[in-house]
């Protein structure tokens, strides 16, 4: 009923009833009306046929940009007739911008002659990813807005790459043998076996008794533990779950969402501190992005990761024991689990395998309840895998839906 | 809902409303007073939109205050109105009032709907009922002020969703950026054109008749006027000689006494009534039977009265709405006469009671006003062009067949002479109908003496010029000599159609005096007068014709004065080129008519036989060629790819730019192949394996210098049978190629580009 009730079919209704009563009265004035208006219908079907003549216009954009960033549009609208042209509106298709905000328009009220006008606006870019903007097309409806006519500016579609968000990490705990140790150390504290004292701090659960510091107990009056340095990892891994039913959520709130968001921040941070990154994950293509070190790394891997969907058949489990042939002995990786429904022994399993080539897990578990909305959010402990985790004695990271990310990985 | 944020279209729906108002104001009131009642409307919307522009962004209490105080105003007034007598109008003063006060919380695109809506009330009103040409200037204002609303409305609605450009600038302030003045010239232009050409289909008059209204006359005035009391508003009316009948026309032979002398004297050219009628007609007034060859009178006017609550006064003997109907709506005030065209059926006249004489010609109680309006149903026959009242018994024929006691003995003569070869009465009277219209010169100038008692022989037999009421009566009594009964009316002669407002325009100037003569068993009209003809029913099928005739009638008064003045050149020159354009329109049509009949004709004897096997055989032949071109494209690329691998390639192309060109991408002369690869890629990424492969085989074969293999070719044709097969979908809108700026191509460029890529 809605698409009926337009200005061209009500304009169109009120010169028929005009034209009725004009014939059955034979009233000439409203035969006068009735031409006025079918004249204004005629012409506004006309008019903007000519009123795209000459008109042409292009869009400066980058290519790339990071998810919650500005994207700074340029539009540049000419008219090479020799008539002004008006009621211009040129639209563009950003599929990278918030919902409702993906079809901008600029509007032009007059375009003269022989002129060019530039105009520029921003939009947020909603989520990372890999987009077609465009393309830019120019409408007149000129002059009632009855009867649009658009055009198709040429190669005016391009490709858009928004890069994950990514949040300040200061350090990655990571744990690995290492048999590269000249290159990429980094030195972490642990309450433990290592190689050069670092300090003391209080006691944790978990922490072995048999490096308490009894003196600092003694004279604090609670149990203080002896920290040592470690040689941390300098080739990490870190493996995407890209199962198709381990996306959960809504929009910018997934899962995977969130797993990519962790994955590109620590990327950034290992690659700055100077380790050697891969990046895998299993989709329906493979997302492999071998072992480098640097700031082009961090590109390839950024761009990876925009691209990267779940849309994969194999277990995350599975995943982590395909994976292991790709990863070096002694390294670490970095496993962010998107679901955690999945087979426990598997992953025991798969994590095991991993520890027999010496290869130090950082799990990162994410809480695929807390995504869907009316499910009851699970804490860590009542996890088993969690304290299955816990008993091997791999480091990991809890995250539910809502969570802040920064907080959670600087603790 | 969408609020208002573009100032324009507040200007715009100013005028909009203020025209649509001040058009229902123009058709009920006095200009003293529609002057008035305009500027208080223009103030009290300019304050109320001024008002609702200020505050669109949120609606405050005491907008909705003054809304509501407003509304209530409206009502009382309406009210009002309404007891004052007028239903309607109590209608369309609460419609005034209740958009006067919406106005003060007009924000919204909701508020804007039902301000148009109003307005196209009040304008839909003051259309049907206005019968001055003037209206039209208001219609041309309320529709241009409608379009640019329109306009206005449109760029509100686009500047809600607009991210940049002009937003800023548009919605700060009333910033009219587009003025649209040759889009408003160029409308009206098209818009005349229509109203000139669009055929004037027969009606179905469907409702709208009778149609009574404007003053109520009461029966009581008669005995009032027999007692010889005041009339009431007796002061209105002006004085004139002879205050009887006449009222304020000038015109004589409305009056009881009426002198064929004075009968022309300073008759004004102002409008008496407007009358909507389907064809032209006489409107009788009134008929005299007595004549002393100088004034005529009645002698015993035998009249009765007719009592209606309804004021519909019918004839028993035909259907109430039978014959030719006729719409008077009084400009003027004027005597009690109630005209209609010979033979009225049934007439509906505000009053409970009018008066009818034995000729057929109606009274009412009292002076009519100006504002009057009442129907007339004229049962109107046709006797060889004459107009006929049908055949009726006369019985009192002795008092039409009365001469002046001191009539001239040449007359008499005269009139022997005349009819003397004719049989019949009705013979006799188109006799003396021709000989009075062959021999005598027609003429308003006053030539006679006023003293003269024998005015007839003297215009007869010495002057032989004269004005209509010397010819009418001269048939009378010509006829009467003839022993032939016959009247002398007196009317109005109603043939000028305005074309602008579809009514015809009776002025004082158009007062008429003809003759009806008992013949052929009923009373039939003769036109003595020459120059003057019946008036006959002509359908207009455009209303050019009508304009035409207007102008032509207008221009005609105008250049009879000067003839060679510069002015009436023009005039002639225009009227030249009207009726060219006239006679072009009516070969056009007649062309068009005559071709549809021709070719009707022929389809319904043969021609549907040969159309459908036309249709068959080309639909079969399309659909055989469509089936069969594939095969035969793929037979040749097969056979080429044998013998030729170089050629296979680029057919190969050169098929695949067919396929996407029939879809709506062309490869432009200056598209390269991998621009055009490109190109088709974006719109087609399930073909883009393809797109690719062939692609390149053409480069490769093209440019590369290098011998294709046999995996290509057969990979090549393997993509163009994907293609053929896969790429049938959806035809996509054209796409559009701009050439490059600054991109020098000179003429051999361009033709070696088309060559390259016709291989």
């Amino acid at each position: 009923m809605k698409h009926l009730l337009t200005k061209r079919t009500l304009l169109i209704a009120v010169a028929t009833a005009f034209l009725l009563v004009a014939w059955n009265r034979e009233i000439n004035l409203l035969y006068g009306i009735f031409s006025l208006i079918a004249s204004t219908i005629i012409l506004s079907h006309l008019l903007p046929r000519f009123a795209l003549k000459g008109v042409s216009a292009s869009r400066a954009l980058d290519p790339t940009a990071f998810e919650g960033d500005a994207l700074h549009l340029k539009v540049s609208v000419e008219n090479r007739s020799w008539r002004s042209r008006f009621m211009l509106e040129v639209l563009d298709s950003i599929p990278a911008a918030p919902p409702g905000s993906r079809n901008p328009m600029t509007f032009l009220a007059k375009l003269p002659a022989r002129k060019e006008r530039n105009y520029s606006y921003s939009l947020t870019c909603y989520k990372r990813g890999e987009y077609d903007v465009g393309p830019l097309t120019v409408q007149s409806a000129y002059p009632l807005g009855i009867s649009p006519t658009e055009k198709e500016m040429p190669q005016s579609r391009r490709g858009l790459l928004v890069y994950p968000k990514i949040f300040e990490l200061a350090r990655v705990r990571l744990r690995g043998g290492g048999n590269r140790p000249l290159s990429g150390v980094e030195a972490i504290s642990q309450a433990g076996a290592g190689e050069e004292f670092w300090g003391v701090r209080e006691y944790k659960r978990g922490d072995d008794l048999r490096y308490i510091h009894w003196p600092s107990t003694a004279k604090h009056r609670r149990l203080i533990v002896k920290e040592f340095e470690i040689r941390a990892s300098t080739e990490v891994t870190i493996l995407l779950d890209l199962h198709k039913d381990s996306d959960v959520g809504e929009g910018k709130e997934t899962t995977l969402e969130y797993a990519v968001k962790i994955a590109a921040s620590m990327a950034k941070t290992l690659l700055e501190k100077g380790h050697v990154l891969q990046l895998v994950g299993y989709g329906r293509k493979n997302h492999i992005v071998p072992y480098t070190r640097g700031l082009n790394q961090l590109q390839k891997v950024l761009e990876e990761l925009a691209r990267v969907k779940a849309d994969g058949t194999m277990p995350y489990p599975h995943a982590i024991c395909q994976s292991s042939d790709l990863l070096r002995d002694g390294g670490a990786v970095i496993l962010l689990f998107s679901r955690s429904d999945f087979n426990t022994e598997e992953a025991l399993y798969a994590l095991r395998l991993l520890r027999a080539k010496r290869i130090r897990p950082l799990c990162v578990m994410i809480d695929h309840n807390s995504f869907i909305p009316g499910r009851i959010t699970l804490s860590p402990e009542t996890n088993p895998f969690v304290e299955d985790l816990t008993s091997e004695g791999i480091p990991f990271y809890f995250i539910s839906k809502g969570d802040s990310l920064p907080e959670i990985f600087t603790a | 809902m969408r609020k208002i944020q573009y100032p324009p279209v507040y200007l715009g729906l100013y005028i909009l409303q203020i025209t649509a108002v001040c058009a229902v104001l123009r058709t009920e009131d006095r200009e003293s007073l529609f002057i008035t009642k305009a500027f208080f409307w223009a103030a009290i919307y300019g304050v109320g939109l001024l008002y609702g522009w200020r505050h669109r962004e949120r609606k405050t209490d005491v907008s909705q205050s003054l809304t509501n105080v407003f509304l209530v105003v409206a009502l009382l007034y309406a009210f009002m109105v309404y007891l004052s007598g007028s239903l309607e109008m109590a209608i369309l003063t609460f419609l005034i009032g209740v958009q006067g006060a919406r106005n003060f919380t007009l924000t919204q695109h909701r508020d804007l709907y039902f301000a148009y809506l109003i307005s196209l009330i009040l304008m839909f009103y003051g259309a049907s009922v206005s019968q001055e040409t003037t209206f039209v200037f208001h219609i041309i204002l309320y529709v241009l002020s409608g379009v640019y609303t329109l306009m206005a409305d449109h760029i509100d609605e686009r500047l809600s969703l607009a991210k940049g450009g002009d937003k800023e600038i548009l919605t700060k302030g009333m910033n009219l950026s587009i003025k649209g003045g040759w889009v408003a010239a160029v409308s009206l232009g098209l818009a005349f054109i229509i109203y000139l050409v669009f055929p004037r289909i027969p009606s179905p008059h469907v409702q709208g008749f009778p149609s009574i209204g404007g003053w109520y006359y009461s029966g009581k005035d008669w005995k009032k006027e027999a007692e010889g009391g005041k009339r009431k508003k007796e002061g209105f009316y002006r004085k004139g000689p002879d205050r009887t009948t006449g009222g304020e026309l000038e015109y004589d032979g409305f009056r009881e006494r009426f002198d064929i002398v004075k009968a022309r004297k300073a008759i004004p050219n102002t409008v008496v009534f407007h009358l909507s009628s389907s064809r032209p007609i006489y409107a009788r007034g009134k008929t005299f039977d007595t004549f002393d060859g100088r004034a005529w009178t009645n002698e015993r006017p035998r009249e009765t009265y007719l009592r209606s609550e309804t004021g519909e006064f019918i004839s028993s003997q035909y259907q109430p709405k039978e014959g030719t109907r006729q719409i008077y709506w009084l400009k003027k005030n004027m005597g009690n006469l109630i005209f209609a065209a010979y033979r009225p059926v049934s007439l509906w006249f505000p009053s409970d009671s009018i008066k009818k004489d034995t000729a057929l010609c109606f009274k009412a109680p009292s002076r009519l006003r100006k504002g009057t309006k009442y129907s007339v149903a004229s049962k109107i026959n046709d006797l060889e062009g004459r107009p006929f009242g049908g055949v009726e018994f006369e019985r009192d024929n002795e008092r039409y067949l009365r001469l002046p006691s001191h009539l001239s003995p040449r007359i008499e003569d005269l009139s022997r002479s005349i009819t003397a070869e004719s049989e019949g009465d009705y013979e006799k009277a188109k006799a003396v109908e021709e000989y009075l219209k062959n021999n005598y010169e027609y003429t308003l100038d006053t030539v006679f003496d006023e003293k003269n008692e024998d005015t007839l022989d003297e215009f007869l037999f010495e002057k032989k010029r004269g004005h209509c009421e010397y010819f009418a009566s001269s048939m009378v009594v010509l006829l009467r000599a003839a022993g032939v009964p016959s009247r002398l009316v007196t009317g109005y002669l109603a043939n000028r159609r305005n074309p602008v407002t579809g009514y015809y325009e009776v002025r004082e100037l158009d007062a008429h005096a003809w003759v009806e003569a008992y013949a052929a068993q009923g009373w039939v009209s003769f036109e003595p007068t020459p120059r003057f003809q019946f008036p006959c029913e002509t359908r207009q099928c455009f209303v050019l014709s009508g304009l035409i005739r207007y102008v032509e009638d207008h221009l005609n008064r105008i250049t009879e004065a000067q003839q060679e003045s510069t002015w009436a050149r023009l005039y002639r020159f225009i009227l030249a080129c009207l009726k060219g354009l006239l006679t072009f329109i009516q070969t056009l049509w007649e062309a068009i008519v005559g071709t549809a009949a021709l070719f009707w004709e022929w389809l319904s004897e043969m021609g549907w036989a040969i159309l459908t096997g036309i249709a068959v055989a080309g639909g079969s032949i399309y659909l055989i060629l469509r089936l069969i071109s594939p095969c035969v494209r793929k037979m040749r690329l097969q056979n080429l790819k044998r013998k030729s691998p170089g050629e296979f390639i680029f057919l190969c192309y050169q098929e695949m730019e067919n396929i996407f060109g029939r879809k709506g991408i062309p490869r432009a002369f200056y598209v390269a192949p991998k621009e055009y690869q490109e190109i088709l890629q974006t719109r087609f990424k399930e073909l883009n394996p393809q797109i690719d492969q062939i692609t390149k085989a053409f480069q490769q074969a093209r440019y590369g210098g290098m011998p294709l293999n046999r995996r290509d070719i057969e990979e090549t044709y393997q993509a163009y049978e994907y293609i053929l097969k896969h790429g049938t979908g959806k035809k996509i809108k054209r796409f559009s190629f701009t050439y490059p700026k600054n991109l020098p191509i000179k003429k051999g460029d361009r033709q070696a580009s088309r060559m390259s890529v016709k291989y």
